[in-house]
């Protein structure tokens, strides 16, 4: 799982006190829209994810959490998901949810 | 910024022949809508939404459900089962068009690229040439030029083309835009008329 909530702080602090747009053409290719939202805590899709970690000069496992067993065991060093269509953003609730759904599928759906 | 998107050459007419030769398939004429879940049925690609999977208790299906941000994903199963998910609080319009531009995007044998960090969450990944193609090739398998040109020919209104094909208006548009197909009625009605 994502650690959102140190992304969102970690980007809130690098920012301070200057505007979303100034901060969004700063890091580039993600809308001040999407940055408020994911200081909110919505989880971001991956080359947006990629681009702030760079801007924050960090790697994207500063924020990579362990989670349960039955996630990991299904996905290993396997990407199961080909595609995704979403928004931008997701609430981390709905990722959440995706992730479960998607790791019973992979191991029940015969 | 993204580079602006081209399509490879012979990208288009592939994609109006695949919406054709499909319907053959299918014994279902040029100028018929063709179902998405047909279509699936036909590739062998299961469709599903998030209560039919196995597992999922209530809550998560409800959080799933009640969630519009998410649209459809694709996925392969252990048991080689090639997998679509789709979100049914959309409307039947948007469905359809979820699950064509999903089916679209295999048929295009689009994948999430390799240098991609592994996470495992399901987090977006836009690839805007891959989105653009499954979109042309999604918009062709519902709504071939063919088909289109008949509904025009017969006087059909955008809406009654939207609710007889199960597309959106905004597709329909598209469709009519993209495929200049208005330019040629109106040159076939003034070659007619000379």
């Amino acid at each position: 799982m994502l650690n959102t909530e140190k992304f969102s702080s970690m980007l809130k602090n690098k920012r301070g006190d200057r505007g979303l747009r100034v901060i969004a053409q700063e890091i580039g290719g993600v809308s001040a829209s999407t940055l408020s939202r994911i200081e909110q805590g919505n989880l971001p899709d991956v080359e947006t994810f990629i681009r702030i970690c760079k801007w924050l000069g960090v790697s994207t496992e500063e924020f990579t959490v362990k989670t349960d067993s039955e996630v990991q065991e299904s996905s290993k060093k396997e990407l199961l998901l080909t595609q995704l269509r979403a928004d931008r953003t997701l609430p981390q609730e709905t990722v959440l949810a995706l992730a479960q759904m998607i790791s019973l599928a992979y191991n029940n759906i015969k | 910024m993204d580079k602006p998107v081209s399509f490879k050459r012979g990208f288009k007419s592939d994609s109006e022949k695949k919406a054709l030769l499909y319907r053959d398939q299918l014994n279902i004429k040029s100028t018929d809508p063709l179902p998405a879940m047909l279509l699936a049925d036909f590739l062998n690609i299961r469709v599903a939404i998030p209560a039919e999977v196995p597992g999922l208790n209530q809550q998560m299906v409800s959080t799933l459900n009640k969630c519009n941000k998410w649209s459809a994903l694709t996925m392969d199963c252990l048991s080689g089962i090639r997998l679509i998910i789709h979100n049914p609080s959309h409307s039947r319009a948007r469905q359809e068009s979820n699950i064509m531009h999903e089916i679209a995007h295999i048929l295009c044998n689009h994948s999430t690229p390799d240098d991609h960090f592994n996470v495992e969450i399901p987090l977006r990944s836009y690839n805007s040439q891959q989105e653009k193609e499954a979109e042309w090739l999604g918009g062709c398998l519902q709504l071939p030029r063919e088909a289109l040109l008949w509904a025009l020919k017969n006087n059909m209104k955008e809406s009654e083309i939207s609710d007889y094909y199960n597309a959106s208006q905004v597709m329909v548009k598209f469709r009519i835009n993209k495929t200049g197909i208005v330019h040629q009625l109106n040159s076939y009605k003034n070659f007619r008329f000379q």
